[in-house]
């Protein structure tokens, strides 16, 4: 059984009561809940039956099939690469649910995870790439239940001129995490880790370039 | 006031986010053509609270049309604010980030007879900063045309009054109280974000402890409530994202880092 809520939520569980503070999952529990401890809980037993009485204001529980099987996005496939305009790599991915229905993927969160070989913090990429960006970048915002979203890779906003060459490497993974699985921390999607590369050289003119898994571009500089 | 609480609240839940629907919701007059309405749907607010913008587009035509919002779903949606002096403020478009995303849905042709509508958080593109009559000027950028290559009539620029009345710190706080429970959706971690998001946007010391009660509870929104911190940066925000420094989770930690380090660069400007 799952239970997740109020924070005044106790779980009572033979001779004591039981209670915890999200994310962990435990069932050796022996702590109260104070009246101070304000918070979100996710409670969890794998004792069916033992835990017999639960007060406090329930936001939502679950149980049987459902507390064992919690829905996770699965088949997570890119289905295709393309360009949008002179300079931006799209990819697009789709994926499902281990439920078989993508609205069970509600509460949970998708997005992607992308570090630098330039480092963490605010980077400038390297010249003659014009573009200012704080790593790492954390996107939290896909839909779930959509099945479908479109990742972009865009250029630097300008380039410096005279050029030279240059070039450095992003790396993406793209992840989820869901109540009930993996403690409700982050889970890394197949595919992945991406390396992105974006590239200035000299190849009779010069050209910038950017590469992810299959996909790939070069634009000629003006 | 508490209607328009709720009226705020049905407008966050009910129409934030993508929906292609049909011609009910969004209410664009039904017109052989393409009508493109932009409305806000409380057009009375007090001081930083979240200004919201809806737009809407119906297609009239008996032929899919296409219309472009930009990659992340935005970025051509071009704004101009009258300020309450009469002066008017073009807002640049915000730059794209490296790396975007979105749905595809957003940018996929609009069939006839159906309008697609998203509401937006209009505080990503202004502030408000002060109180006053404001008149914001919406369009969209960017051609609409049928598949077949029609260009459509242009829409003309909408003006759309909202009257932003003096702070008032208890409303406010319910506000951001509203939005904090909204933050911790457990059932839906897109629309817990999406209100982490706009509680980010209160750009007032009363936001803090909210955003700091998001950073430490909720599971979908921890992120954006750095960043609402980092964009208050008072010394309560300070000291809250200052305590979650040394944290054992990483990617936290980098993200409070950059959060902290983001207040320091503004603070020697």
């Amino acid at each position: 059984m799952r239970v997740i809520g109020s924070p005044d939520l106790s779980l009572v569980c033979g001779p004591q009561s039981y209670a915890l503070r999200q994310p962990a999952v435990r069932e050796d529990l022996s702590l109260s809940f104070d009246p101070t401890d304000l918070g979100t809980y996710f409670v969890q037993s794998t004792n069916q039956g033992y835990c017999y009485s639960l007060n406090g204001w329930i936001v939502w529980t679950s149980s049987g099939g459902s507390a064992n099987n919690p829905a996770y996005p699965t088949n997570f496939t890119e289905a295709g690469w393309g360009k949008q305009g002179c300079c931006t790599l799209e990819f697009t991915y789709t994926w499902g649910s281990s439920s078989g229905n993508k609205a069970d993927l509600a509460a949970c969160t998708m997005g992607e995870y992308v570090t630098s070989s330039l480092g963490t913090g605010t980077q400038n990429w390297p010249y003659p790439m014009v573009e200012q960006v704080t790593y790492p970048i954390t996107t939290t915002d896909w839909a779930p239940t959509s099945g479908l979203e479109s990742d972009y890779l865009l250029a630097p906003s300008s380039f410096y001129t005279p050029y030279s060459a240059a070039s450095f490497t992003d790396t993406q993974i793209y992840r989820y995490k869901c109540p009930g699985v993996n403690n409700w921390n982050w889970v890394t999607l197949p595919g992945g880790p991406y390396t992105m590369t974006r590239s200035v050289s000299q190849n009779g003119v010069w050209q910038y370039k950017v590469s992810k898994a299959d996909g790939s571009l070069t634009y000629n500089l003006p | 006031m508490r209607t328009s609480y709720r009226f705020l609240w049905c407008v966050f839940l009910l129409a934030w986010g993508v929906a292609p629907c049909s011609a009910s919701v969004g209410r664009p007059a039904p017109a052989a053509g393409v009508t493109i309405l932009f409305t806000i749907p409380e057009s009375k607010v007090s001081l930083h609270e979240p200004v919201y913008i809806q737009f809407s587009i119906h297609n009239g035509l008996d032929e899919d049309v296409r219309f472009d919002m930009g990659l992340d779903g935005k970025h051509n949606l071009e704004f101009s604010v009258k300020k309450p002096d009469g002066s008017l403020i073009r807002i640049p478009p915000k730059p794209y980030p490296s790396v975007v995303s979105s749905n595809p849905a957003e940018r996929a042709p609009l069939a006839p007879g159906r309008t697609f509508t998203k509401t937006m958080l209009l505080n990503e593109w202004y502030q408000f900063p002060t109180p006053g009559r404001y008149v914001v000027e919406a369009e969209l950028g960017g051609q609409v045309e049928t598949v077949s290559g029609t260009p459509t009539a242009p829409a003309p620029a909408q003006e759309i009054p909202i009257q932003v009345t003096p702070r008032d710190p208890e409303r406010l706080k319910s506000v951001c109280e509203e939005l904090r429970k909204g933050a911790m959706n457990i059932k839906n971690a897109w629309e817990a974000s999406k209100a982490a998001f706009a509680l980010s946007y209160v750009d007032d010391p009363i936001a803090v402890p909210f955003l700091g009660r998001v950073l430490k509870e909720s599971f979908a929104g921890k992120y954006a409530a750095i960043s609402g911190l980092a964009r208050i940066g008072n010394p309560e925000a300070v000291q809250i994202l200052t305590s979650y420094a040394e944290t054992a989770d990483p990617e936290m930690k980098l993200q409070v880092a950059n959060a902290l380090s983001e207040i320091r660069s503004r603070a020697n400007k």
